[in-house]
Parts: structure tokens; C-alpha cells; sequence
């Protein structure tokens, strides 16, 4: 290269102020983006406050027997209920028929 | 010394030719600090958009060409600035005993030279903010006095090939 070019270079860069952002033009304004590389940290599992409260699994099936079963039971007296019923007016009746002979 | 002799026997500042060039570098110094001015004043605060590839970003360079020597040093700074009149006053003599072509290239690198040379007397930076971009990939921010330095080292060139052939 010529002395000429050299100083011609020289003054080139010497005199114009170009620049400012040179590191915006080398970033290539990448570190305003999202990092792909990046890998977040998830926070750590924690048990909920009513854990306890909550039912297990297949507990909730059993009430619905229980209701049958209790069901069960109530239709059961009722029935046994109308026969004593029955049962204690015969008697009644009888001893009122008794009793008014 | 020599040189100076010469110019003061020959008159050679007072030919017609230099006072004209003088109007030239002292219009392009004034144009320089007329937008520099407008946009220190208009648009300092935030990025404007003029269109896809043209941003007005206010950048202050302490340093040379693409942001070299940009540092808070004083003496780098001065180091520098001296550097940058010496060269100022090396082209000024060679834009006077040089031909009318050469005259008026020199004139322009120096009208350019001055108006950032100024700025570094008066704000101890350089006011740049025509930001060229192409989506993402920007170029150094520069001012019109860059611009005309540009164009006068480019002509300078062709200059030289010309002659060549």
C-alpha cells in the first residue's frame, strides 16, 4: 500500500466521527431480544394449604353406597313401621270389639 | 517555513480561486452546524423514525471514525483533537498549492473537518445522528459533516485512479 492510501486512510478515520453506537452494531441489537438459551428456573412445588381437606381418590363413591344403604334402611323401618301399625289396629280393634261386646 | 514564504510572496490567499473555496469550506462548516443545531435542540431526547431505513438518534462521540479512541480521557481526548487540527491545517495548505479539482475536494474534507472539530472545541464530543439501518443491522450513527468527508475522500480517489490512467 502506498503512503499516499496510508495517509489518506488515516486522515479518513481521523477526521469523520462516525460510531456512538459501535456496540449496538456488534450486538446486532441481540441482547434486547429473549435469551433462546436461556433455561427458567421453575419455582418449587409447594403443597396447598387444604391438602388435608382434599378427599382420596375413590372416597367420594363410597357416601353415594352409604346413601343407598341408609335409603335401604329408611324404606326398611317405614315398611316395618306400617306393619307394626297395621298390626297394633287389628289388636285394637279387637280388644275395642271386646270391649264393646 | 518555506511554504509560508511563498504564500505570503505569492499572494496566494488572495487569489480568487482560494476566496471562493473559502465560501465553500465556511458553507459546508455552516450547513453542519445548522442541522447539528436542529437536531441538539429538536431531537435529543428519544429515537425518531423518518422511514424503513433512516432513524434521528443523537449519539455523542468522544472518539475518531467509527467510534474509535472513545474513551473519558482527557488526555486521549486533547491527544486526539490536536491530531485532528494539525491534519486540518496540513490539508489547508495542501487544498492552496494544489490545482482547481483538488482545491475544491480539499475544501469540502476540510469544510466537514471543521464543523466536527468545532464541536469537539464546544462540547468535547461530536453531536452524531443519522442512524442508517437495514432491519436490525445498523451502521456507525454520522453527521452531514461525515457525509461530506466521505464524499471528498471518495472523489479524492477517484481522482487518483483517473490520473493513473
Amino acid at each position: 500500500m502506498k503512503l499516499t492510501n496510508i495517509f489518506i486512510l488515516f486522515t479518513y478515520i481521523l477526521l469523520i466521527s462516525c460510531g456512538g453506537n459501535v456496540g449496538k452494531i456488534l450486538r446486532n441489537e441481540k441482547i434486547k431480544s429473549t435469551d433462546e438459551f436461556l433455561v427458567k428456573k421453575k419455582d418449587p412445588l409447594i403443597l396447598p394449604p387444604d391438602f388435608d381437606k382434599v378427599p382420596e381418590p375413590g372416597s367420594l363413591s363410597q357416601p353415594k353406597i352409604k346413601d343407598e344403604n341408609k335409603l335401604k334402611k329408611i324404606l326398611k323401618n317405614s315398611q316395618n313401621n306400617s306393619i307394626k301399625k297395621k298390626g297394633s289396629s287389628s289388636t285394637e280393634e279387637s280388644i275395642l270389639k271386646r270391649i264393646t261386646k | 517555513m518555506k511554504f509560508l514564504k511563498k504564500l505570503y510572496n505569492k499572494k496566494i490567499l488572495l487569489k480568487k480561486e482560494n476566496i471562493y473555496l473559502l465560501f465553500l469550506i465556511i458553507l459546508i462548516f455552516f450547513t453542519d452546524q445548522v442541522t447539528k443545531n436542529i437536531i441538539i435542540n429538536n431531537y435529543s431526547e428519544n429515537i425518531y423514525f423518518i422511514n424503513e431505513f433512516i432513524n434521528l438518534d443523537l449519539i455523542w462521540n468522544t472518539g475518531i471514525g467509527f467510534g474509535l479512541f472513545s474513551s473519558n480521557s482527557s488526555l486521549i481526548y486533547n491527544l486526539i483533537t490536536l491530531l485532528i487540527s494539525l491534519v486540518i491545517i496540513f490539508l489547508f495548505f495542501l487544498a492552496i498549492d494544489s490545482e482547481r479539482t483538488d482545491k475544491i475536494i480539499f475544501s469540502i474534507i476540510i469544510g466537514g473537518a471543521l464543523g466536527n472539530f468545532y464541536d469537539r472545541l464546544i462540547y468535547n464530543a461530536v453531536p452524531d445522528f443519522i442512524d442508517l439501518h437495514y432491519n436490525k443491522f445498523h451502521w456507525f450513527t454520522f453527521n452531514i459533516a461525515d457525509i461530506l468527508i466521505s464524499i471528498g475522500i471518495v472523489l479524492f480517489i477517484i481522482r487518483g485512479f483517473l490520473l493513473k490512467d
